[in-house]
């Protein structure tokens, strides 16, 4: 499965990917910024995307850990699981992990980020509505809009 | 001559629908007379209009002009400006009527005091007076123009000769031995009248008068020619000045567009390293949120506490399920095996655990929280900083457009110089003396002066030869010499004369030596200077006007409008006290600006002043004759 970028999510960053800054050129980046607003409301939406990577690119092979670590830590606040209940946070890991994935994560797994980062992106789009043009003021704004709320 | 202003009467001139100015105290005109306008009301129209009142020449007007003092949105057919004056005693109404719907106008004078008695067609305001009044320059040293502060300085420009000439008669003088003067005049009778019987002589006459039209037509054009390489120069000079101010205006502007983009890209290079710091930053989930660094803490911690992932594997129940017997020595059947291989799924493989592990660890050890709001504050001040400046670089984009004015105005030098060019080519070949010269440009008499003038002479030899009159032609000859040798003379004298005492007066009005005249030619040439203020060359002209006005034999009035705005105060003092003592009379047209330091040098005295204030009411306008109202008008400008 890999990870999903819905069509509208895709055209809201267009302008941004063709920005002159190395550092935001790739796909993922918009993806992990609207995953990020995903988990921070622990919210998903229904993702009718495209795939547009099998992986996580190799700037982020150092992240891949933490960000698995907060799908599941996510989820374990979402579905108000006792943390004491080491069957159900076992089962939980045992969803959402497969070892030998691109991803090392289940088809549910992947699933889930998708809906998390598309929910994300609605997220974003309700307090940023003009698709960004310039790199920098979307960072600000989505610092101060996002993150700082 | 003796001329003075009794009264400006205004019907249906611009905003003056009846209005009526009287100059006079006992039917004698005041010594100074202030008339107070606020700018729009009507200074300069009824400084033209006095103007045409002398000089005649509202019969030049086009329509437009004519047109141009309609009261505005009034249905008026029909307008008059009228002025009584006095010249040697004898009281003159001088009027033009304007037709408006014709567009014409029509002068009228009365030659007695009461109006409409003994008016005439026409200006007449007498033999003595109209030679004089008919040169425009002569009246607008009298009925004051502003423009001929500037024209005195110009090198371009004959006015100060002019204004001597006008003012100390030499005009009489040089119209008596000029060419085609009185003298050439008496001449030409003398040998072309008579019964021509012989038609040798007839001939020679009839050449003679084609020949003296012919130096008519030829100084015309030199005239002409002169005065338009004039107005050139006096173009290109001008528009070269507009060039070097635009010029030096446009590199200051050009060199503060290019700081600002200089200085907006260094602030972009800070904004784009600020930017790629942040994102680097942003692109480690622990350094986003407190929330998600708590909520991987607390995993951490669980993980830990529940002894998670499990140390054993799937795999392992898998494998036991498969022995005979467990590992506690009891026997696995089928039921118990069935239950170990179900149980056994809900353990994580070794593979699984591994990941797991890899979550674990990376959890359990998250680096220091990088902070990122001075980076974010970093980027938004720059951002602030690089608008503003970017609203700046706009504004001044609008203003480089003199860029354009500055080709457009060199074009047109570029075109003017052609004109310049033609104009200096024709009056070479026109005034051209040198004989070798003359045959290269291959001039004839018909087309050179200096030809035409000794073709005359020698017809007018001829003929006088023929006629027995040489001796006659020649003592007039000698006439015609000695008259022009008084008239230089003259002229050098009273140019010397009035130079000492034009510098005297520089120095009192502008209190300070370090503006002088070093030399009266055609025009006045300043000491060691190439420039000065309008405020210094109109204190300049009123120098050298009031001492041409002081020792000529005319005693004319001085009308002047706004004659002190340009100046500072201490200047204006000075201009206040020193007109005054110099004409018999002063009508003068201000505003309510030029009150403080010149106006109100006046206040004090008692007698032989006039304050009036014009002012807009409604749709026309009124008239106060009151000191009061004067000091504390203030206008709505």
């Amino acid at each position: 499965m890999g990870f999903n970028m819905s069509s509208e999510a895709r055209a809201y960053f267009r302008k941004l990917s063709k920005t002159k800054h190395g550092k935001l050129k790739l796909q993922f980046d918009f993806y992990y910024l609207c995953l990020i607003a995903g988990f921070l409301d622990e919210r998903f939406s229904e993702c009718k995307g495209e795939k547009f990577v099998d992986e996580f690119p190799s700037d982020f092979l150092i992240q891949r850990d933490q960000i698995i670590g907060l799908l599941i830590a996510t989820e374990i606040s979402r579905n108000k699981i006792d943390l004491k209940n080491r069957q159900r946070i076992e089962g939980i890991m045992l969803k959402l992990v497969k070892p030998d994935s691109p991803t090392q994560l289940s088809s549910e797994g992947e699933s889930l980020m998708n809906q998390y980062a598309e929910y994300g992106f609605k997220r974003i789009l309700e307090e940023i509505p003009t698709p960004p043009i310039n790199l920098d003021s979307f960072l600000v704004r989505y610092y101060e809009k996002i993150l700082c709320v | 001559m003796k001329l003075t202003l009794h009264e400006i009467q205004y019907t249906n001139i611009r905003e003056m629908k009846d209005l009526t100015i009287n100059l006079c105290d006992s039917e004698k005109p005041v010594h100074v007379s202030l008339v107070q306008m606020p700018n729009g009301v009507g200074k300069t129209t009824t400084m033209e209009l006095i103007r045409y009142c002398l000089d005649g020449t509202a019969n030049n007007l086009d329509k437009k002009k004519i047109l141009s003092f309609k009261p505005p949105g009034r249905a008026v057919k029909t307008g008059k400006f009228e002025i009584k004056i006095s010249v040697d005693n004898k009281i003159r109404i001088v009027s033009i009527k304007f037709d408006y719907e014709k567009a014409t106008v029509t002068y009228f004078t009365s030659k007695t005091s009461t109006k409409g008695g003994g008016q005439s067609r026409g200006l007449n305001l007498g033999r003595e007076i109209e030679p004089w009044l008919k040169d425009k320059d002569f009246v607008r040293l009298f009925v004051f123009d502003g423009e001929l502060a500037g024209q005195l300085l110009s090198s371009e420009s004959t006015s100060a000769e002019k204004a001597i000439n006008a003012l100390y008669l030499l005009n009489s003088l040089k119209n008596l031995f000029e060419d085609d003067g009185e003298i050439d005049q008496l001449l030409n009778d003398v040998l072309t009248e008579g019964a021509q019987t012989d038609k040798g002589i007839k001939n020679l006459s009839t050449r003679l008068r084609n020949a003296h039209r012919c130096k008519k037509k030829l100084d015309k054009l030199k005239a002409d020619l002169t005065k338009k390489l004039g107005t050139v120069k006096w173009n290109i000079g001008d528009a070269r000045d507009t060039i070097d101010k635009l010029r030096k205006k446009t590199d200051q502007l050009i060199r503060r567009y290019e700081k600002l983009i200089s200085e907006n890209s260094l602030i972009e290079k800070e904004i784009e390293s600020a930017t790629e710091d942040l994102m680097d930053k942003m692109r480690f989930p622990h350094n986003l949120s407190d929330k998600l660094v708590d909520q991987l803490k607390l995993l951490a911690t669980q993980m830990g506490t529940l002894k998670l992932p499990k140390t054993q594997s799937m795999e392992f129940f898998e494998e036991l399920a498969e022995s005979k017997e467990c590992v506690c020595g009891r026997p696995i059947g089928k039921k118990e095996k069935e239950q170990i291989k179900l149980r056994a799924k809900e353990f994580l493989t070794e593979n699984n655990i591994g990941v797991i592990n890899g979550v674990k660890t990376a959890i359990r050890n998250l680096p220091a929280q990088e902070k990122m709001a001075d980076l974010v504050k970093i980027i938004k001040k720059n951002n602030r900083l690089k608008k503003l400046n970017e609203r700046k670089i706009l504004a001044l984009d609008k203003k480089t457009k003199d860029k354009d004015k500055i080709k457009e105005l060199t074009e047109t030098v570029a075109l003017w110089r052609i004109d310049e060019k033609e104009c200096a080519d024709q009056l070479i070949m026109l005034t051209e003396k040198r004989k070798e010269e003359q045959e290269i440009m291959d001039v004839t008499w018909e087309t050179n002066i200096d030809l035409c003038i000794n073709q005359i002479e020698d017809w007018q030899n001829k003929l006088a030869e023929a006629k027995g009159n040489v001796d006659f032609k020649n003592k007039a000859m000698l006439l015609k010499e000695i008259l022009k040798q008084i008239h230089t003379e003259s002229v050098l004298r009273l140019k010397k004369n009035i130079l000492c005492k034009t510098n005297d007066k520089i120095e009192k009005i502008l209190k300070s030596k370090d503006i002088t005249i070093s030399k009266i030619g055609n025009c006045l040439s300043l000491t060691d200077r190439s420039g000065v203020s309008e405020g210094q060359k109109l204190s300049i002209a009123y120098a050298f006007l009031s001492t041409l006005f002081s020792e000529s034999p005319h005693h004319l009035p001085f009308i002047v409008d706004t004659p002190a705005a340009p100046l500072d105060l201490q200047v204006r003092r000075e201009v206040a006290e020193t007109l005054p003592s110099l004409f018999t009379q002063i009508v003068v047209f201000l505003t309510s600006g030029e009150r403080k330091g010149f106006a109100d040098r006046f206040y004090s005295k008692k007698s032989g002043c006039l304050f009036y204030t014009v002012s807009k009411s409604g749709d026309g306008v009124k008239l106060e004759k009151d000191i009061t109202f004067f000091k504390n008008f203030q206008s709505e400008e």
